[in-house]
């Protein structure tokens, strides 16, 4: 599965206020890619462009070859993407594990391949029996972000795209979390990690994505970026782009 | 004033005032002597009047008095803006259970020593002044009637502690003081849920399958007592009114099944108003308007069966003619209207409260269909029709979807 955006331009608010690119990216389905970035430098705008939630835009959009806007149907379930957004959206009056069931049930998942799956974000996750008991309005942001995740990798049989999978998390689920996107990997699938946690993103990603002020300030693999500045760890690179490089300074993928 | 002696005058303001233990009983005893004098006594002198014996009076009183009580009680949880004493309004939702639990065990404190020397004083006079010697008569029902008094309001209890009734929707506010525990079910009434929703599921297309069947569990979820109640009760109703009817010929059946329908359609809209939004707002369902209201007519079909159901059985025997057939025709057509329009309802998020006028309206015309011989069915296509023209102010407008 290949994303790719050519020149791509979106903007939005009054005036045209906030604009994401000009940039060309391209996401493959074998690696984990971290999507990093300030507060408002366009990281969840990007995401929901590659779910064809935002439609308004310039330049090139494809998936596989094929321009999103000749699509007819959602992205998401076209393609098999698995979505966590960064506020859980869920259906509140129903418990974690009818969620996980109906999930379950639309994409025909058999069910000892659920079974099995539900037994190891169980255990990774430290889910309770609340998953099954109670609605998803009586949540804590922890279970809410555990419910959320779990509808996403269900639904991602081909790449999956979470934002800031670790908020809200203790320190055991974000382990399991980091255990299960690498298994994800693993099978040979994609994932777009959109993430604050710099330590979290040097750990699982093989590429990184930084935008700054809704431009691509770096695109590449981390070791790439890593050993560009030698002696130094990720979130000393990240402080050292946003002070010193100056806005459109032509990186690009 | 303290909080016990607030909660006391909460208690008085929903039940009334509630007689000591001495007072109860002896009011039974003499309401025994007078009912014993009005439904049994009078037919020994004139045997033209009919005899009903009172413990047999007394099971469909109370029977009827305990529901309409516990509705009442049970009104300040889920409808606290409709009580006249405002001060209801501003208590939680957890203080109002624990007023509603006792206000019920409270009336049960009266009741019962009012039932049981009722009872007791007209089996007494039955036994020495009727000769009644049948022993179902003087001991079974009566034994019956207590049992009942005993435990119906004790089982209430239970089904408010167990937050079974819905809360309003500022009751589930994550700040302030009216935070509640939401609705928290036992696990085996959570896994029952899950089953018949998941069955209900399996009578569906295989491509609106899973939305079915989140369907029908939203409505479990929504009002965990309510529903189930409603959904069993309303058929069971709907019999007796047909058995009162008697006559399968009459038009009134077909109307009648129809009405109710129509009336718990309209319970049913409001939380599937609430499940559309949801289903349009959750990323992990393949969310499109068609499929939406798909599913949403598919729920209400399958709600609409045990109706179907009543409808075939109270009218066999009439439907084997050409008119018998256009007769049913019609019902179903009726019936798939109805369903529309509680779709209707349920996909348009800025409806206004004047549309239910217009919905009325659309069910005053299919119910005329359901009078008219031979081509009644024209009238619910009709409505189908003026449904269409009027828009189904989805959800999704101007959307993708």
């Amino acid at each position: 599965m290949l994303f790719e955006l050519n020149n791509f331009i979106y903007s939005y608010g009054r005036n045209n206020r906030f604009q994401l690119g000009p940039l060309s990216l391209t996401l493959e389905s074998d690696s984990i890619t971290a999507l990093v970035g300030s507060n408002g430098s366009g990281k969840t705008t990007l995401i929901r462009i590659l779910l064809n939630e935002l439609l308004q835009y310039g330049g090139d959009y494809t998936i596989d070859s094929v321009p999103v806007n000749d699509m007819s149907g959602s992205v998401p379930h076209t393609y098999g993407i698995g979505y966590a957004p960064e506020e859980p959206v869920l259906d509140e009056r129903l418990s974690g594990y009818e969620i996980a069931y109906i999930v379950k049930e639309i994409h025909n998942i058999k069910k000892q391949e659920f079974d099995i799956f539900m037994a190891r974000f169980r255990q990774l996750l430290q889910i309770g029996s609340w998953f099954e008991k109670s609605p998803c309005r009586e949540y804590s942001q922890g279970m809410r972000r555990k419910v959320s995740l779990l509808a996403a990798f269900l639904g991602a049989y081909n790449y999956l795209i979470i934002d800031e999978p670790t908020n809200g998390l203790d320190p055991v689920a974000v382990f399991g979390v980091k255990k299960l996107l690498l298994s994800y990997k693993e099978q040979g699938k994609g994932v777009l990690v959109s993430s604050h946690i710099l330590d979290f993103v040097e750990k699982i990603a093989q590429n990184v994505i930084i935008l700054k002020n809704g431009t691509v300030a770096f695109a590449g693999k981390v070791q790439e970026l890593l050993g560009s500045h030698p002696g130094m760890q990720l979130d000393e690179i990240y402080y050292n782009i946003f002070v010193n490089i100056p806005e459109n300074s032509g990186f690009s993928l | 004033m303290n909080l016990e002696s607030a909660q006391n005058l909460l208690i008085k303001r929903i039940i009334g005032f509630n007689p000591s233990f001495s007072q109860s009983v002896l009011r039974g005893a003499g309401a025994g002597v007078l009912f014993f004098g009005i439904f049994e006594a009078v037919s020994m002198i004139n045997p033209n009047a009919p005899r009903i014996p009172v413990p047999t009076l007394l099971v469909i009183a109370v029977f009827v008095l305990q529901m309409l009580l516990f509705l009442k009680i049970s009104r300040i949880l889920r409808f606290p803006r409709t009580e006249d004493f405002l001060f209801i309004i501003r208590i939680s939702y957890r203080q109002r259970k624990k007023i509603a639990v006792r206000a019920l065990l409270e009336s049960q404190k009266a009741i019962l020593p009012f039932i049981a020397s009722c009872t007791l004083v007209s089996v007494i006079l039955e036994i020495f002044i009727y000769k009644e010697r049948e022993l179902s008569n003087l001991a079974g029902v009566p034994a019956g009637l207590l049992l009942f008094t005993y435990f119906f309001p004790r089982l209430g209890a239970s089904v408010l502690k167990s937050n079974l009734i819905r809360p309003v929707s500022r009751d589930s506010q994550q700040s302030g003081v009216q935070n509640s525990q939401g609705i928290r079910i036992f696990t085996v009434l959570s896994r029952f849920f899950f089953c018949v929703s998941n069955a209900a599921g399996k009578l569906a297309p295989i491509s609106i399958r899973p939305y079915v069947t989140r369907n029908m569990l939203y409505l479990f979820r929504s009002d965990p007592f309510l529903f189930p109640f409603f959904t069993l009760v309303a058929p069971v109703l709907l019999i007796l009114v047909l058995v009162l009817i008697g006559d399968r010929e009459l038009l009134f059946v077909d109307f009648f099944t129809v009405l109710a329908f129509f009336v718990l359609s309209f319970y049913y809209a409001t939380y599937f108003q609430e499940a559309s939004v949801w289903f349009r707002e959750c990323p992990y369902y393949d969310f499109s308007h068609k499929r939406m209201r798909n599913a949403q007519i598919f729920t209400s079909a399958i709600l609409s069966i045990p109706y179907t159901v009543i409808f075939l059985l109270a009218t066999n025997t009439a439907l084997l003619s050409l008119a018998g057939m256009a007769r049913t025709v019609t019902f179903l057509c009726a019936l798939g209207t109805i369903i529309l329009i509680n779709c209707r309802i349920s996909i348009n998020p800025k409806r206004k409260d004047s549309d239910v006028g217009m919905d009325l309206a659309l069910f005053i015309g299919v119910s005329i269909g359901v009078f008219v011989p031979l081509f009644g069915w024209l009238f619910p296509l009709a409505i189908t029709g003026v449904i269409n023209l009027l828009g189904w102010g989805s959800v999704c407008k101007n959307k993708q979807c």
